[in-house]
């Protein structure tokens, strides 16, 4: 008997059921069932990858991987501030020198002609610091100068600490101040901090305008030393407040003067000498120094106006000209 | 033109490495078969699991993929027959229907009255519509039949597996597989041969 037959296999073919299907819902249950399998096969690759990274590492990838992106991110950060540059290579050259006449340029004014050259700056600076400790010592502190003569040299030190210290910035006045011989020189009446931290970029526009200055040739190697009002006066009246102006400037004497007119009946001493406090001027940010005369003539009157107006004109055309450049 | 059919081994890899168009290209061309032979072997009385057990065997396939692996005598359409099978018996020892029902060897009496029916290559209209008949009868026939009996039938003359096949899907030895066979023809025929006979004689006489 053969194992095959033709005829029930033909019947077979012509079953009635030969065409039947599956319904449509469970031909999609079962391709959306393999579907979502493959997709879950594809799922779990990256859930094997995670835990095998969780299991070796302690964190998640996905914590790991913005760990990383902000650590790179950080460091290049780093780097592209910490790059050198040419003028970073010109400051890092020169040591503590550098450091040390730059802060005696702000802080006094003999130190300012040494600008230029650094070394002669640096030494300027410490005959200065010895010569006002001396002057100190010669000529006990005074609230006001009653006695001309005496307290010249102390109100011409304060002065000058009163300029550095409206001209200089903050971290520059630090050094200023923790100098003993400067500090108690400087009278009652001195700008306090706040108005340092005011003037700070006002001075910073300043140093720039030196600066500028120096590289038009306008600054003398070595800047003759005036500071007495007696002799100030003296010079403007001889010599013109127009000339008189230009040295100051070229010495960085930048200041404009009062004249506090006394009678001679007032004064036991009838001899000029600064009157404290100074005040500032509101345009200029100079100091106003008074000074107490007795009986000024007309022409000196005059020659000090004309002195002020050479520095409102020096100061106009510097520091306007720094505002346009920035 | 031709048309370079892939053999349902080589789209069982590309599903198993993440095609799903493999799947579908596998699920649409034994769609069809498979449904046809689990509703035969699961009958009349199981009709309505039929689509249940259908669902089931593909999705088991699906989840044992991992686990495939072509070799002699196991193809694809093996497994997703042994896989079918085995479902449908459960299905049938659950509703109490009986599976093993191996009867003795019945002799086939009604042989003669095959050489009576038409051709089986002949396409008249009215050989045609015999064949329906004939088709209709047999599947009423296939009802009558043990389970296992009925399974190797279909397995050997709708779905073309060979013996060493239908080993593998019934889990029986080969000499079983063969009697089962038997039986299956023996009875089928004598079934037809009884209802179809004298129909064909009254179509052939008018």
């Amino acid at each position: 008997m053969s194992l095959q037959d033709e005829h029930l296999q033909q019947a077979l073919k012509h079953a009635p059921d030969r065409e039947l299907t599956p319904s449509d819902a469970t031909r999609a249950a079962v391709l959306a069932y393999a579907d979502s399998v493959l997709q879950q096969d594809s799922k779990t690759w990256l859930t094997r990858l995670s835990n095998f990274w969780r299991e070796w590492f302690g964190v998640s990838w996905h914590i790991t991987g913005i760990g990383s992106a902000m650590a790179t991110v950080l460091v290049v950060v780093i780097f592209w501030h910490e790059l050198p540059d040419d003028s970073m290579r010109k400051v890092a050259a020169p040591n503590e020198q550098t450091v040390a006449s730059e802060t005696v340029d702000i802080s006094t004014a003999d130190g300012v002609a040494s600008y230029v050259d650094k070394r002669a700056a640096a030494e300027a600076s410490a005959e200065n610091i010895l010569e006002k400790k001396s002057a100190r010592v010669a000529s006990p502190r005074k609230e006001k100068s009653s006695l001309p003569a005496v307290s010249q040299a102390p109100a011409s030190l304060a002065n000058e600490a009163q300029i550095a210290t409206a001209m200089a910035p903050v971290p520059a006045s630090a050094p200023v101040m923790q100098d003993k011989a400067v500090e108690e020189s400087v009278p009652a009446g001195m700008i306090s901090l706040p108005e340092v931290a005011q003037r700070a970029p006002k001075a910073k526009l300043e140093k720039k305008a030196i600066s500028s200055a120096k590289l038009d040739g306008m600054l003398p190697k070595s800047v003759p030393q005036r500071n007495e009002p007696t002799n100030l006066l003296v010079e403007i009246n001889t010599e013109g407040g127009v000339v008189t102006a230009n040295k100051d400037i070229q010495a960085l004497r930048l200041r404009l003067l009062a004249l506090d007119a006394q009678s001679v009946q007032d004064k036991d001493v009838c001899a000029p000498s600064i009157v404290h406090p100074a005040v500032i001027d509101a345009k200029t940010r100079y100091n106003i120094e008074t000074i107490s005369v007795c009986n000024p003539s007309t022409s000196l009157l005059s020659e000090v106006e004309a002195y002020n107006q050479t520095m409102r004109n020096w100061h106009a055309t510097h520091v306007n000209k720094q505002h346009v450049g920035e | 033109m031709s048309i370079i059919l892939i053999n349902d081994e080589d789209l069982m890899h590309k599903f198993c490495a993440g095609d799903s168009k493999s799947f579908h290209t596998l699920y649409t061309r034994h769609e069809k078969p498979l449904y046809r032979y689990l509703r035969r072997v699961l009958g009349v009385g199981l009709v309505a699991q039929v689509d249940e057990v259908f669902q089931d065997t593909w999705m088991r396939l699906v989840d044992a993929r991992d686990n495939w692996q072509p070799r002699d005598g196991v193809t694809f359409k093996t497994w997703l027959y042994t896989l079918a099978h085995h479902r449908a018996v459960d299905i049938l020892r659950k509703s109490g229907r009986e599976v093993s029902a191996d009867e003795g060897w019945m002799d086939d009496d009604s042989e003669t009255a095959w050489q009576l029916w038409p051709a089986s290559s002949a396409e008249q209209p009215e050989q045609q519509a015999f064949w329906r008949k004939a088709g209709q009868q047999l599947l009423h026939c296939l009802e009558g039949l043990p389970t296992m009996q009925r399974a190797a039938f279909l397995l050997h003359h709708d779905d073309g597996l060979s013996l060493d096949e239908m080993t593998q899907v019934l889990n029986a030895e080969f000499e079983t597989v063969k009697s089962r066979l038997r039986y299956a023809l023996s009875k089928l025929r004598l079934c037809m041969g009884a209802h179809l006979q004298p129909i064909f004689e009254a179509d052939t006489t008018s």
